[in-house]
């Protein structure tokens, strides 16, 4: 069974935002000979999932788990299996200019995202310029932005090499919004800004949500900011969703054990977790393979059935209360 | 503002040494200017009194201080072989030279810069490697071998133009340029082949960037990205390779006005070396290293000017 179908409730008959369905990717590893098979390994491995219109959505897992990966397959920057919808449509690489009016992100390192040689106002008018839009409106639109991510509207001549690690992050937002795209896709948008600039940035997304009714995917590795900011959240692990739940009942009811270790890593005072936490434990010595659960080898609960077959993503929630998915055989 | 005068300064220095490496350089060349101009059979005498004429009996810091008070105040001496004034000559030279060396830069970006974007759009396709492929061939080739090649193809094959007919500017502006052309092509195309790996490899660097992917998620299509994205930050690095090209288009010109028989520089420095005509040849050698060394300099300031990311500093 498909995890969006277990989704519907969610939807009811809306149309998604952003639908992810089976979603897979990966790469040659380099044969070990040089005429040797070469083998695979899976980044994205049937991975499901919808947003909703207005819905802030957020994404975890450790480095390398693929979630960057999502999300520039959602962009269109890489090609993957499986279809991504966007208000139900699915484009192709050459529809570029209808995907980007639709869907926008912020990365993560705003002194390296923006185009050193141009200056403010050229970056945040060039979405407009090659969707065709009247120099009047561009300028028009520019300022609008300005004002909406909170920049002085003399900025616009500065150069990006001038700004501070704030105001260029606020400017990739800018670049972001000028389109008034549907979703925004954040990708660790905040973990290389200082905790106060971080601070100002996730309340500026705050509040572009209430204000513009913005949706947003919300990539990261520290659950406490994705906490504060989504409605429900996903947590990746090895190419999969390995639970998915809101935001609350995640945070108070883990139930994955990789969940909980994720939950304990981050040292917070809104850490809800009581009690000792599951060491990282190698007492299970299961070998590192892709028939069991991507987490076997480093659960401290792993049983013989969990190195033998992949667990698959069910709901255990209760009837009428919003989807919890987990893929565990334990839970 | 101090980095142009320490430039200048870097750059004074550098044509000093030039000026003295040329100087010794002759000082101890065998042959002798006086001995070339009289012949054989001229007798000792002879040959002492046309030394003494020429300044040649002076002791080698005298003549070289005579000759640089005379550089700078714009009187560069009297060619031995030509007995005219050197400026004079030099300036009647100049403009073809001049045209030739601009000729041959304009070439080299019209070959280098489509065909590093072409190789740059699509990497590791066969379009990028026979480029690549190409560029290698050509840088390989020495420049007087590909004279002789489009004068072999073009001139008596396919009979474009008469090898070997230059005809003077003044005569007509048309034909000295149409005839100015082939030379200058041998020398931008092994240029045109290490500007355009140089800057395809830079364009490939900057393609890795973030701000790439930052303009390609805008909806921008891969060709733009490149244009107006890649292109500007990918010269920067590219740029200094320009000034040491700009070398080898003078290097190289020397020797394609031989080989196409283009009255230039080029040709007025290789028959005065021959000749042992000192005054003229050192004067040669040091316009040469003026343009050169400028162009450099030019090349190190217009990176700065040009680059937002020192610009500040």
């Amino acid at each position: 069974m498909c995890a969006s179908d277990k989704e519907q409730a969610y939807f009811g008959d809306d149309i998604p935002v952003l639908q992810a369905i089976d979603v897979s990717n990966s790469y040659d590893l380099p044969a070990k000979w040089l005429f040797g098979a070469k083998a695979q390994r899976k980044v994205l491995d049937s991975v499901n999932l919808s947003i909703a219109e207005g819905e802030m959505f957020g994404l975890v897992g450790e480095s390398g788990c693929g979630k960057t990966t999502l999300g520039r397959a959602m962009l269109g920057l890489i090609n993957v299996q499986g279809q991504i919808l966007l208000d139900g449509q699915c484009f192709d690489v050459r529809q570029r200019l209808q995907r980007a009016s639709k869907i926008q992100a912020v990365f993560q390192n705003p002194a390296s995202a923006l185009n050193p040689a141009k200056k403010v106002g050229w970056l945040l008018e060039e979405p407009l310029r090659i969707h065709g839009w009247p120099r009047l409106q561009r300028e028009k639109r520019v300022l609008e932005v300005l004002e909406l991510i909170g920049l002085d509207t003399n900025l616009r001549h500065r150069r990006v090499t001038e700004l501070s690690g704030g105001q260029k992050q606020r400017v990739c937002i800018g670049c972001a919004l000028v389109l008034s795209p549907r979703l925004i896709i954040a990708d660790e948008a905040t973990s290389a800004l200082d905790v106060s600039v971080a601070a100002q940035i996730l309340n500026l997304f705050g509040s572009l949500h209430s204000e513009l009714g913005l949706s947003m995917l919300f990539i990261s590795h520290n659950l406490d900011v994705v906490y504060y900011l989504c409605d429900r959240i996903a947590v990746m692990l090895d190419g999969r969703i390995i639970e998915q739940s809101t935001a609350a009942g995640l945070y108070d009811h883990p139930l994955h054990p990789y969940t909980l270790n994720l939950l304990a890593a981050t040292p917070s005072i809104h850490n809800r977790v009581d009690g000792e936490l599951p060491p990282e434990a190698e007492s299970c010595t299961a070998p590192y393979a892709k028939v069991g659960c991507a987490w076997a080898s480093r659960c401290s609960r792993c049983i013989r059935l969990c190195t033998e077959q992949a667990p698959e993503l069910r709901n255990v929630a209760k009837p009428k209360e919003p989807a919890h998915l987990i893929r565990c055989h334990l839970a | 503002m101090s980095f142009i005068v320490k430039r200048l300064l870097i750059s004074l220095v550098t044509l000093i040494l030039v000026s003295l490496l040329v100087f010794a350089a002759f000082a101890i060349l065998p042959g002798d200017p006086a001995r070339v101009i009289l012949g054989q059979d001229a007798n000792e005498a002879q040959v002492a009194a046309l030394r003494a004429q020429l300044g040649l009996d002076q002791p080698l810091p005298a003549q070289y201080l005579q000759w640089l008070t005379g550089f700078l105040s714009g009187d560069a001496g009297t060619s031995i072989k030509y007995k005219l004034p050197i400026n004079l000559m030099v300036a009647s030279y100049i403009p073809v030279t001049a045209t030739l060396a601009a000729m041959a830069i304009i070439l080299m970006l019209l070959i280098a810069l489509p065909t590093a974007l072409l190789a740059a759009r699509f990497p590791d396709s066969w379009i990028d490697r026979l480029i690549s492929t190409l560029a290698t061939v050509f840088i390989s080739i020495p420049g007087f071998f590909l004279g002789v090649l489009l004068i072999w193809v073009f001139g008596l094959g396919l009979h474009l133009f008469v090898a070997g007919k230059y005809i003077s500017y003044e005569t007509s502006i048309a034909g000295f340029i149409v005839y100015l052309f082939w030379p200058a092509l041998a020398i931008a195309v092994p240029c045109a082949g290490m500007a355009c790996k140089y800057l395809r490899d830079s364009l490939m660097q900057q393609l890795t960037s973030d701000y790439i992917r930052t303009a390609r998620s805008k909806g921008n299509t891969p060709g733009r990205v490149l244009r107006v994205h890649a292109l500007k930050n990918a010269i920067i690095p590219a740029m200094t390779i320009l000034g040491m090209i700009i070398g080898d288009i003078f290097a190289g010109s020397i020797i394609i006005e031989a080989v196409f028989s283009v009255p230039g520089i080029g040709r007025l420095l290789v028959s005065s070396i021959s000749y042992r005509d000192f005054p003229m040849v050192q004067t040669l050698v040091m316009y040469i290293a003026v343009v050169i060394v400028l162009a450099n300099t030019l090349v190190d300031v217009g990176i700065k000017v040009i680059d937002p990311r020192v610009r500040l500093q």
